[in-house]
């Protein structure tokens, strides 16, 4: 049966056909293999004490702290709070960071036990403000991308509602890119319980995805 | 496989093969049925949106002014530290010093009609060194007291 193009409840098949993963992606795991390979003189230095190398080295990580920070907090305020946190314990125990793990890797454990730490302390726990996102930075040049922002909203809500544990691995796999194997490294889980958390992070929030388009979920149903 | 088992591994499966890039039955099903192919491209696509959705958030904190804070909290810290140095062997000092004071006021009284005379203040010699965590203090008139006040 030929694919139809016209309206299906929210959405269409034909915009569905035409999203393109690639297209538009922000952050990817490439970026993050770089920012390693740029802080690789950086490091040093800043260890020996160089107060101009660890400035640069803040400033390379800084929006990557934060994006992980924002991954784990209530809102984006509690995320600028873990961000401050983090640059501190960074300068307190850059000197402990021995190479053996690529350090982005080290740094995200920083930012969890960080994070950990803030919440313990506070005991806030409030959903994650991705609706404070602003939607520009959503949205792209074309007309269409507006709708599709306006139905990510319920994926949105999806992933917040999830559990902090298959949120982490949802996050760090299926958006972002890690493997499950570095997942488990960075967050201290076994590969089998990374995979069960994805398992059921991927379940929850494609499902909610796919009800943007009614006549595709018919034969899930 | 058919359309429903598709759907329901599309829920689980992993980017690659959702992508059509595995050579597995859900690829092979991908690869004839368009209907799916759209089930799997909306997963795609709204996946990037949620990516790009915490990608582009920026943090309220300019860097700089971050990076002014941890400078403020360092020189704090090191000033609380450098504080604390002093104090430590000082409050020891002094603690000693009041001891012996009692004690010297505990020896022979003097005579009533006698005009009163102070006791010699108790003077100490603090052996203090810069970057050393150990305080030494002796005094000469119990040249047999030696306190090591390790801090």
């Amino acid at each position: 049966m030929p694919l139809q193009s016209g309206k299906i409840g929210k959405r269409t098949v034909g915009e569905a056909r035409h999203m393109n993963w690639r297209q538009g992606r922000g952050v990817t795991l490439t970026e993050i293999r770089q920012l390693d390979d740029s802080l690789a003189n950086l490091i040093p230095r800043a260890q020996r004490g160089d107060p101009e190398a660890f400035d640069e080295l803040v400033r390379r990580c800084y929006h990557q702290i934060y994006r992980w920070a924002l991954s784990h907090a209530g809102d984006q305020d509690e995320a600028d709070d873990i961000t401050q946190a983090v640059l501190i314990k960074l300068h307190r125990r850059l000197g402990s960071y021995r190479g053996g793990a690529r350090f982005t890797t080290w740094l995200f454990r920083v930012t969890r036990n960080a994070s950990l730490e803030l919440q313990r302390r506070g005991s806030r726990h409030r959903h994650l403000g991705l609706d404070e996102v602003p939607l520009e930075a959503i949205q792209g040049d074309e007309p269409e991308q507006v709708d599709r922002s306006a139905a990510t909203a319920a994926v949105r809500q999806a992933f917040q509602a999830l559990p902090k544990g298959q949120r982490h691995v949802f996050d760090l796999v299926d958006l972002q890119g890690f493997t499950p194997k570095e997942v488990g490294e960075m967050l201290g889980m076994k590969s089998v319980t990374v995979r069960a958390h994805l398992s059921k992070a991927r379940r929850a929030i494609r499902r909610r995805m796919l009800h943007q388009y009614p006549e595709l979920v018919e034969e899930l149903s | 496989m058919t359309c429903a088992e598709a759907r329901d591994a599309l829920l689980e499966a992993d980017l690659a093969e959702i992508r059509g890039e595995a050579d597995t039955p859900l690829g092979d099903h991908l690869t004839t049925c368009e209907r799916c192919q759209a089930a799997a491209a909306a997963i795609l696509g709204q996946q990037g949106a949620l990516a790009r959705a915490l990608d582009h958030s920026r943090p309220r904190t300019p860097v700089e002014t971050a990076l002014e804070r941890v400078r403020g909290r360092l020189r704090a810290r090191a000033s609380r530290r450098r504080a604390l140095r002093w104090a430590a062997p000082l409050a020891a000092a002094a603690g000693i010093a009041g001891v012996a004071v009692l004690r010297n006021g505990g020896g022979p009284s003097a005579a009533p009609d006698s005009p009163a005379v102070p006791d010699a203040p108790v003077a100490f010699d603090l052996g203090l060194a810069p970057d050393r965590n150990v305080a030494v203090f002796e005094s000469a008139a119990r040249p047999n007291v030696v306190v090591v006040w390790f801090y």
